[in-house]
């Protein structure tokens, strides 16, 4: 494929070049902006000559490639100023972010290019003046694009549920029709010779009596469009517009959801799913950078089988609470704090590592720390003011101990250079090597740098020294680290094994280090496989796995790192409350299973009151299994024992949830055990299982699995999907069960991104792994902790307001239409309108419309603080109570009984006399009148709906009734010159002089809402809502109270208090593993693409664009 | 998915819109912290008992008196429609009615129960008239009746536009079927005055009907629906037609037909001498004639007493069911045990 010069789209993707491409081309349009090199005027010809041959030698090639855009920009140069054709090759448009295969054919060169140089659709040019690249793909070739086809939509289930209140209403519309118009069919008679029935005119037909059916079908039309108030069109307007204020205004504009750290509020990214929000049951969350901060802090090391860290993390000093051990915090004051270091031991700071017993070692530790990373530095080269970028926080924290322990990393830079072997040099500031206090910049050449994967978890560097001496760093997970460490020095390796392991029970993330000297010549000859796997367009990923792997072995332990991840603010509190709320919580994380449950522990996902089902594959059984390595085998066996583990599991829970007063449960299950479980055959068991727990925790977890959960998430929001391979009495159980569940995932990395689209609603944590899962989110939150709030605050009210404006229109729509319907009884069924078209039209638009608004907008049952503090009362919206069939139905009963109530009281006024003269009311004078109860009525029912009134309730529900009023003051004031009929001329000022109507107007709306106020009073007494119970018991509360005061009364805990209260509920048992493994999102979602998973990119992800930094070019003619 | 928003530091960058705190007790602070100051109306027994009692007190009073006005309303009811007709004649009643040859002359007498004071109002009620039929309502032109012919369409008007090429005057099935039974009122020897002038509202006589239109071809047709108009009267002298012509709502319906300016006392007799020209017989109408004095609220009304008094008694009953059910079974008020979370660990 040559470079192709197709039209250039607004957001093509490119390749670039970097170091590995040709330094020595350059195009026109930079020489010619950089005034001191332009070409005289004998290079210019000669340019023009060899672009004008080149372009030929395009044209007739085979088919021809015609150029379209020849211009100086597009003129490719090499650094003698010829003019260049070069040729790109690369594989065809797809949808992978992480993989490109492509070479770059220059001069007969072919140079690979990876995705390394590859620059996505919507990046953003940062670190660079200017980039040459090649538009690869454009538009919707783009990867990105391709990405992006199948964002699903969301409706909420209420809306869902709402389209068939409005079909269920359509069906009602059609029986009034079809009743309305076999009425007519059968009233007309000629018999009723004043209404000319059988004459022939034009339009006649409607009535004839002598063609009854189409009496019937005309009048179903005209019914149909009589009636067509009964649905209520504007309903979708009004929740819309509701529902926009709501996110953006309530949701967005949120003070308790405002993160002031990083000034980030709270943000709806859609309007659609307010109220699903108040319906959540079902919590999917990631757990690092969601409920922990992601913010890794260098915590501990060990270097040559010494400990070095003083601090004491959370669960450690919640182990020694238990204990009853203090633990002495000595906090020195000198301490290095900064973001991402969170160390201090004496032994090490500031160069008093050289009179530790083995002071090489740490040299070594520190400059494997300052050298093997893919960090960026940024900004001033000094060590206050640098800024570090990185793929991963747990990088940046490594790099920034270095920097701390002497080791500044302050200048990256890649050379120019034609050949391959380009080395990028990293400068490192090192103090007190030589000796005490002497600083010096060491530059070290990197050579290679053997990247970090899920299946490696290692990441490997190759440098030289400025002596020349080849050494190779690396650093990577335990297990990876000891497989290839070079036999002896067991001591160190035994000891920094117990290390490992203490740092793992103590919820730190571990990292092994270890390094090794390369004799050059074994290099150089490594170096070719390795640059011919680098150059290979098939499997390039495994060909350099399998290079890398012929280097990385003989290592020497230098130590390990330990970093911590905190806790977010607040979790165990946000968890409690939600956990009270009756929201179940899954907790999806790649920490191994102790250090899963420890996690929950401490972030009161589980409690020691729960009864825990530990699912785990790291049995004996199994292991034993295993070490047979017949894989079909180790398959079979697992199954079978997944299943027996999962049938004895369900069989205890279901003893557990037939007594009401069992504990409540909890489920642990690892990531093997739950691949199989998820198995078709034993899917029904495990969702049996899980649905009834209150926390489950999923640990080593791969992102594949975490998509994996998606499939789990959508069984349970379809229940009854899956009533395959089980027996007929479970299946009937399941179904009966079946209302929908509606499911809530939240993440914060790119990982978690397709966790969060499949769940009903997906939020977001918009922090520090960039914008991947806000971008697919609905809700992004700055914080875990504000769940609470979006939940149980804003998705509780979105709930009952829109419950509340739904069942309102519903009724508004229904009263005012039967009164329609039972006026068409005593027209003859003529379709005759009751009410003037104008009233009709502006009933929804003018008359009800606002009051319904401002309830959507403003209506709480109790306040926010409240809500919290009894977040019980969340489960009212879990059950869905307010806008079940039965509330429909009561609705119903009461706009029946309201519209017979209107039609008959109104309509009974038209026989006798009206006023002291005698005079009768007509047709349109009954009509005005019974709209005018109508609109009072419906007016005044609102209020009786809302829990809250504002002066702008007032303000509304009055300005609807005196527009009414001001309305038909005007409208029966003029007459028109038009040729219509006046039938409401002067219709009110003749029902006003009359004392009935005033006394009708008393009558009728307190004769309507009679009953309506009886049912509350019952209701309220003697089946209260929860809601109403706790109404009264802050009745006397102090309405200004602000949220953030009440707040604490909430959790009466500090959430420091309250997490320490967490932590001393950790089990007894002490973990006997390590922690955690590299465990970042982004490499995650890198793994994840290589599986085929859809894992979309990061824009920013640095790691992959470490390379770009330097001035690259490339062109195209 | 467009990935502009470059890098997690534009996150910050975004979010400028949220300025640092506002005033705290800014109006609009307040909506977007859904703060606005409320008052929170909660349902309890002793307001629900309270404002039942209100309401009955409000509304037996009411109920109380508009039923005596109602019944200080003296009434007289006489279906004439089938007594008018000859014995002979009744079992064709459309021909006595189609047959102009016959008389429509009948005489009815009527005894007046209680003393009655002027004004009594003389009425003619119609059962099972459709004049709310769609067909019939819409028949009319205003236009027409208020400025005469012009040059306006009478196509509202059909079947009843025109009679041969120029539009009738009034046209239209309303007009066409104007009512054109005629009563007169005699007690003993003396002729009883009605009087026929100011039956219809006054602004339909005023600004819906013109004072220079005349019915000049009114009833002209083959059909003769109803009753004819005087071609030298303007139609906003024809009260007869102006009321007719104010569609009545429900099939019975009574128009005023005049005013007898005299006294009648009790025991009474009446004697009305009608023409029974308009048919109703064809479609199964009922014709009345009603002679009812008149209250502060208008005619004979039990309706709305009843329904106040219903409605204020058992308003009564209720809050006194309350009470007693307050009294004895008090659900403690506001108690958290009562919320169904506690309700169902206390349960088990």
């Amino acid at each position: 494929m040559v470079s192709s010069s197709s039209s250039f789209a607004s957001a093509p993707e490119f390749i670039i070049s970097n170091n590995e491409v040709d330094n020595e081309i350059d195009i026109l349009s930079k020489i010619q902006s950089n005034n001191s090199k332009l070409p005289n005027w004998g290079r210019r010809v000669r340019l023009a000559l060899q672009t004008a041959k080149e372009i030929d030698t395009l044209h007739s090639s085979t088919p021809p490639v015609i150029h379209r855009d020849i211009k100086s920009a597009n003129v490719l140069i090499d650094r003698n100023f010829n003019a260049r054709l070069a040729e790109v090759q690369c594989e065809q448009p797809n949808n992978s972010l992480y993989t490109f295969t492509g070479n770059l054919i220059l001069q007969n060169q072919t140079l690979p290019v990876s995705p390394n140089q590859l620059l996505l659709r919507g990046c953003s040019l940062r670190n660079t003046e200017y980039i040459v690249g090649v538009v690869i793909f454009t538009g919707h070739e783009t990867k990105v694009m391709m990405n992006a086809m199948n964002v699903p939509s969301k409706r909420s289930t209420l809306e869902r549920k709402l389209d068939k209140l409005i079909l269920t209403l359509f069906a009602t519309l059609f029986v009034m029709c079809f009743i309305g118009a076999v009425g007519s069919a059968v009233f007309v008679n000629k018999k009723y010779f004043y209404l000319h029935l059988e004459s022939s005119e034009e339009g006649g037909a409607q009535f004839d009596p002598r063609n009854r059916f189409l009496v019937f079908l005309l009048t179903m039309f005209t019914l149909i469009t009589l009636y067509s108030t009964i649905i209520p069109i504007s309903l979708y307007v009004s929740i819309e517009m509701i529902k926009f204020i709501q996110s953006t205004q309530f949701i967005n504009k949120d003070l308790h959801m405002y993160h002031l750290e990083t000034n980030t509020p709270a943000l709806a990214r859609t309007s659609n799913l307010n109220e699903e929000l108040g319906q959540v049951e079902y919590i999917f969350s990631d757990k690092t950078g969601t409920l922990t901060r992601n913010l890794m802090e260098f915590f501990k090391c060990s270097i040559g089988g010494e400990v070095y860290g003083t601090g004491v993390t959370e669960i450690e000093r919640g182990i020694a609470e238990r204990s009853g051990k203090k633990i002495e915090e000595n906090i020195s004051s000198n301490a290095v704090r900064e973001k991402g270091f969170n160390f201090d031991d004496p032994r090490l700071m500031r160069g008093a590592w050289r009179n530790e017993p083995n002071p090489d070692n740490c040299k070594e530790f520190f400059r494997c720390l300052a050298i093997c990373h893919t960090v960026l530095p940024e900004g001033d080269e000094s060590p206050e003011k640098i800024k570090y970028q990185a793929a991963s926080p747990d990088e940046a924290a490594l790099v920034i101990a270095a920097k701390n322990f002497g080791f500044f990393f302050y200048r990256f830079k890649q050379l120019h250079c034609f050949l391959l072997r380009t080395p990028t040099m990293i400068y490192v500031r090192e103090s007190h090597v030589e000796k005490m206090g002497k600083i010096q910049d060491v530059p070290y050449e990197i050579l290679n740098v053997l990247e970090f994967n899920s299946t490696r978890k290692r990441q490997s560097v190759v440098c030289r020294y400025p002596d020349g001496r080849l050494v190779l760093y690396c650093k990577g997970a335990d297990t990876v680290i000891y497989e290839r460490l070079a036999d002896g020095n067991n001591d160190i390796k035994k000891v920094t094994r117990e290390h490992l392991e203490q740092f793992g029970s103590s919820g730190l993330r571990t990292l092994c280090l270890a390094y090794k000297e390369l004799h050059p010549d074994v290099y150089e000859s490594w170096n070719e496989k390795f640059i011919q796997a680098k150059s290979s367009l098939r499997d390039r990923e495994r060909k350099l796995d399998e290079v890398a792997e012929l280097i990385e072995h003989d290592l020497i332990l230098i130590g390990s790192t330990a970093i911590e991840d905190k806790l977010q603010e607040g979790v165990p509190a946000c968890i409690e409350t939600l956990k009270r709320a009756g929201i179940k919580i899954w907790v999806l994380t790649g920490d191994k299973i102790e250090t899963a449950i420890n996690i929950g522990y401490a972030c009161n996902l589980i409690n020691n009151e729960m009864k825990q089902f530990i699912i785990s594959s790291e049995t004996d059984a199994i292991r034993e299994v295993e070490e047979r390595g017949d894989q079909i085998e180790i398959a079979r066996f697992m199954k079978e024992e997944v299943k027996k583990e999962l049938k004895s599991c369900l069989e205890e829970a279901q003893s557990y949830f037939s007594s009401l007063s069992g504990p409540k449960l909890a489920l642990v299950i690892d990531g093997k055990c739950l691949m199989y479980a998820l198995d078709p055959s034993l899917r029904v068991m495990l969702l049996n299982l899980s649905l009834n727990c209150h926390a489950v925790v999923c640990c080593r977890v791969s992102p594949l699995q975490k998509a994996q959960v998606n499939l789990f998430l959508k069984a349970i929001k379809d229940w009854w999907c899956l009533d395959f391979n089980y027996g007929a009495l479970q299946v009937t159980s399941l179904v009966k069960k079946g209302a929908q569940k509606i499911t809530l995932s939240i993440g914060d990395g790119a990982n978690d991104v397709s966790m969060i689209q499949a769940a009903h609603v997906g939020v977001g944590i918009s922090g520090l792994e960039g914008m991947q899962a806000v971008m697919a989110s609905d809700f992004a939150i700055a914080q875990f902790r504000y769940l609470a709030d979006l939940l149980l605050v804003h998705g509780r009210w979105s709930y009952l307001r829109i419950c509340k404006v739904v069942t309102y229109f519903f009724y508004k729509n229904l009263t005012f239409t039967l009164t329609q319907f039972w006026f068409t009884f005593q027209a003859g069924f003529s379709g005759q309108r009751f009410y003037d078209d104008w009233f009709q039209s502006l009933y929804n638009v003018i008359f009800t419309a606002l009051p319904v608004i401002i309830v959507g907008l403003f209506d709480k049952d109790v306040s926010a603080s409240l809500s919290k503090k009894y977040p019980e009362l969340y489960m009212e919206g879990i059950r869905n109570v307010f806008f079940k069939w039965r509330v429909v139905a009561i609705w119903a009963f009461f706009s029946l009984y309201q519209s017979l109530i209107f039609y008959y009281f109104v309509s009974s006024s038209s026989l006798s006399g009206k006023n002291s003269a005698g005079k009768t009311f007509g047709l349109w004078d009954v009509s005005t009148m019974a709209f005018t109860c109508v609109v009072v009525t419906v007016n005044l029912r609102l209020l009786m709906i809302c829990n809250s009134i504002t002066r702008w309730h007032y303000i509304s529900v009055g300005g609807s009734i005196l527009a009414w009023f001001i309305f038909i003051f005007l409208y029966s004031g003029i007459s028109t010159p038009y040729d219509r009929q006046e039938n409401m001329y002067f219709v009110i000022y003749v029902l006003m002089s009359t004392l009935y109507f005033y006394l009708t107007l008393l009558l009728v709306p307190v004769a309507a809402l009679f009953c309506d106020f009886i049912y509350q009073g019952v209701q309220r007494w003697f089946f209260p809502y929860d809601y109403q119970i706790i109404q009264e018991m802050h009745r006397h509360d102090d309405t200004d109270t602000s949220r953030a005061h009440l707040l604490e009364i909430g959790n009466n805990l500090t959430p420091a208090e309250a997490r320490s209260h967490a932590i001393s509920q950790l089990p007894r048992e002490i973990s006997k593993h390590t922690g955690f493994a590299f465990d970042s999102p982004g490499y995650e979602s890198f793994f994840a693409a290589q599986l085929g998973v859809f894992a979309p990119t990061k824009a920013w992800d640095v790691a992959r664009r470490a390379s770009m930094k330097s001035r690259p070019k490339i062109g195209h003619k | 998915m467009d990935l502009d928003s470059g890098t997690s530091s534009t996150v910050g960058a975004r979010v400028q819109a949220i300025p640092g705190r506002p005033a705290q007790h800014g109006a609009l602070y307040q909506f977007k912290q859904q703060n606005l100051p409320a008052c929170k109306p909660v349902l309890t027994p002793a307001t629900v008992i309270a404002t039942f009692l209100l309401m009955g007190f409000i509304f037996i009073p009411l109920g109380l008196i508009t039923l005596r006005a109602s019944n200080s309303v003296v009434e007289i009811v006489d279906r004439y429609d089938i007594e008018c007709i000859p014995e002979e004649l009744r079992s064709n009643k459309l021909l006595y009615i189609t047959d102009d040859s016959i008389s429509k002359n009948c005489s009815r007498f009527l005894k007046v129960p209680k003393s009655m004071r002027a004004p009594i109002y003389i009425y003619y009620q119609l059962d099972n008239y459709y004049q709310n039929h769609r067909r019939y309502v819409k028949s009319r032109n205003d236009k027409q009746l208020l400025h005469g012919l012009g040059d306006n369409s009478t196509s509202s008007c059909k079947p009843l536009e025109s009679s041969g090429d120029l539009p009738i005057v009034p046209c239209g099935l309303i007009a066409w079927s104007v009512f054109n039974d005629t009563f007169k009122f005699s007690s003993g020897s003396s002729e009883l005055k009605v009087n026929r002038k100011n039956i219809a509202w006054k602004s339909d006589r005023n600004h819906k009907f013109g004072k220079d239109v005349y019915p000049f071809n009114f009833q002209n047709g083959p059909l003769i629906g109803g009753g004819k108009l005087d071609p030298n009267t303007p139609l906003s002298d024809q009260e007869d037609l102006i009321v007719w012509m104010r569609t009545a709502a429900l099939p019975s319906f009574r128009k005023l037909y005049g005013r007898i300016e005299e006294d009648l006392d009790a025991d009474d007799v009446i004697v009305v001498q009608l023409m029974n020209n308009y048919n109703a017989y064809s479609f199964g109408g009922k014709k009345k004639l009603v002679l009812s004095t008149s209250s502060w609220l208008g005619g004979k009304n039990d309706f709305f007493g009843v329904a106040s008094l219903f409605i204020g008694t058992f308003c009564m009953m209720i809050s006194i069911v309350f009470l007693l059910l307050h009294v004895k079974n008090p659900r403690p008020y506001g108690d958290a045990m009562y919320t169904s979370w506690n309700k169902k660990s206390s349960s088990s």
